[in-house]
């Protein structure tokens, strides 16, 4: 059983790896938007899904990430292989200054504040028009790969579809190693948490930097993906999609997040169209899995998983 | 200058207080954060330009609007909130931020996306006092916002129903023991909580465009309520009027540029600083 999940996992990449080329451009950029989604949803899954503090301020980390790539590769005419990083890790520093009042806040205080500080990088980007171009936006060159040019979404696919396996692998890691533990511990109760030793402040500030880094790499990947990048792609509202799609998947797991970023950025493309209706009907289908489906997809599959034993 | 500039920042922070207020009594009584409250702001206005296109007097179309928001607020209670009522506290916020969402797309698949404007009900000459000027529009909100918040707090202070909620709020399984009808007290909460937005709503819309985008100002009350204390109504009041005469302020000595960042800084200054804002009590724990 557990070998066959293995070849069927080993099958899926391969499919993934060989198929793009013969798919149409339109479903590959699709790929590429649902391998950015899901790398901001596991980053965010780990603050909020293991280490239980509410982060309303991934499109923030997102937008600081594509912005710092793309400047650091226009303006200083650093190589894309060194922005991206640098990009998340001037995204991971902005986490590490939100979660200074985290270490004070809990619950809905810690989401106004996360909120608070999108929209203010939002406002930021549209009003600093000397550095980000304010809402005319910014042109990003294509990242280069030795003598290739990452110019297509197919080229740009494999890129990103290496980066997000490697990125939820290391996720997979961390939530197995101490830190992954003492992040659940800190979200299931922190008075346990602290009596048994855990530095709350330590690790609160790891699981946002991490998440941060998470959302600023997707922001930068994602920069180069679309080749523009102006204020109302990180609008406030990209930090409640990205909530929905861990809620959509289910907290707490790594393949809640995957599903989660899968289903809730293809949802919008599913229900082409016009966009009220569209819109109208994201908002219904989010209020209608809330209600339903309390434990997110995941939770779906793992009640019929569980449920038919007999004897238990 | 500076009363000038006071007077005109009490408009704005009459509107901000209104909307404030309902934020805090459904933070209060049930622990929710209603990220929906601008969309309700909306729903009043567009109820005032519904009711206003079948030529009725200025008082029933205000009457009206309130009542139609009221249903909303209970509808909204009905159906989301109380299935929601055992869900973890992420799912409800977020269930608020979903419906924020559907009723904006459902207005704009009704009205669509322009703007609309409403009449003044009000004298267009502009009273002065001395040296201050103050427009009749701005005269009236401020006066009416005042009158409803007084009959909020008597409402509160002396009946019945208003007394069990306030119970609600400090203490819910005392005050169920006490006979009071929980479930009942929240779906009044929020039908009130919706009113009292779509009543800044209509007061907002003849100074501002009716338009589905025009919830954003609840983002200011937001900041407002937090400035006041997120569970204190009367900081509610004050936290709205400060704000409003913040904003004000800056926009003449510094650049009305930055008036909405001023909101998300007042924001994040309060939360970091002093959570429980000027009058609010501290129910966050050092961790």
């Amino acid at each position: 059983m557990k070998n066959l999940s293995k070849i069927l996992l080993l099958a899926f990449f391969l499919a993934l790896l060989i198929l793009p080329p013969f798919l149409d451009a339109y479903v590959v950029y699709l790929l590429n938007i649902i391998c950015i989604s899901i790398l901001v949803s596991t980053g965010l899954n780990l603050v909020t899904g293991y280490a239980g503090q509410i982060n309303l301020g991934q499109s923030g980390f997102v937008a600081i990430g594509a912005y710092a790539t793309t400047i650091l590769m226009t303006r200083l005419g650093i190589w894309f292989w060194g922005a991206l990083p640098l990009g998340a890790v001037i995204a991971a520093l902005a986490g590490f200054g939100i979660a200074v009042p985290s270490l004070r806040l809990r619950g809905v205080y810690l989401a106004l504040v996360t909120f608070g500080f999108a929209a203010i990088v939002e406002m930021i980007l549209v009003h600093w028009v000397s550095l980000t171009r304010g809402p005319d936006g910014l042109a990003v060159p294509s990242p280069q790969l030795g003598s290739i040019t990452l110019n297509s979404d197919l080229k740009m696919f494999y890129l990103n579809f290496s980066i997000t396996v490697l990125m939820v692998y290391i996720a997979q890691n961390i939530i197995h190693s101490r830190v992954g533990r003492a992040f659940v511990s800190i979200r299931d109760s922190e008075l346990a948490a602290q009596a048994v030793g855990i530095d709350l402040t330590a690790y609160k500030i790891i699981a946002f930097v991490l998440s941060a880094f998470y959302g600023g790499l997707a922001g930068g990947l994602y920069a180069a993906l679309v080749m523009f990048i102006s204020p109302d792609a990180f609008s406030v509202l990209e930090s409640v999609i990205y909530i929905t799609m861990i809620v959509v998947g289910g907290m707490g797991s790594i393949l809640g997040a995957i599903i989660g970023g899968a289903t809730v950025s293809l949802l919008p493309e599913l229900l082409r169209g016009l966009k009220e209706v569209q819109e109208f009907m994201f908002g219904a289908i989010l209020v209608i899995s809330l209600i339903f489906l309390p434990n997110g997809l995941v939770g779906l599959f793992a009640r019929f998983r569980k449920a038919p034993k007999i004897g238990e | 200058m500076i009363l000038q500039i006071l007077v005109s920042g009490l408009t704005s922070g009459a509107i901000y207080a209104l909307i404030a207020l309902g934020f805090v009594l459904i933070y209060k009584s049930t622990e929710i954060v209603n990220f929906a409250q601008g969309e309700l702001v909306m729903i009043g206005a567009y109820f005032a330009l519904l009711y206003a296109s079948f030529h009725m007097p200025y008082y029933f179309i205000f009457l009206f609007a309130a009542i139609s928001a009221f249903i909303v607020g209970i509808l909204i209670n009905n159906l989301v909130c109380r299935p929601l009522i055992k869900a973890q506290h992420l799912s409800v916020v977020i269930a608020t931020f979903a419906l924020s969402f559907l009723i904006r797309s459902l207005i704009r698949l009704i009205w669509g996306s322009q703007y609309y404007s409403f009449a003044s009900p009000f004298a267009e000459k502009t009273y002065k006092f001395g040296d201050l000027v103050i427009s009749p529009q701005n005269f009236w909100i401020t006066v009416i916002s005042l009158i409803i918040m007084l009959i909020f707090y008597l409402f509160f202070k002396f009946t019945k129903t208003g007394k069990s909620m306030f119970a609600t709020a400090q203490n819910q399984e005392a005050a169920s023991l006490m006979g009071i009808s929980i479930s009942k007290v929240f779906m009044l909460i929020w039908g009130i909580s919706s009113g009292l937005a779509a009543i800044s709503g209509i007061l907002l819309s003849p100074i501002s465009a009716i338009s589905p985008y025009m919830g954003i100002i609840a983002i200011k009350a937001f900041a407002a309520a937090v400035l006041g204390g997120f569970n204190s109504l009367p900081g509610a009041v004050i936290g709205g009027f400060l704000l409003g005469i913040i904003e004000n302020i800056s926009a003449i000595y510094i650049s009305s540029a930055y008036k909405d960042i001023l909101a998300f800084l007042v924001l994040i200054v309060v939360l970091v600083f002093k959570p429980a804002g000027i009058l609010g009590t501290e129910t966050i724990r050092r961790a």
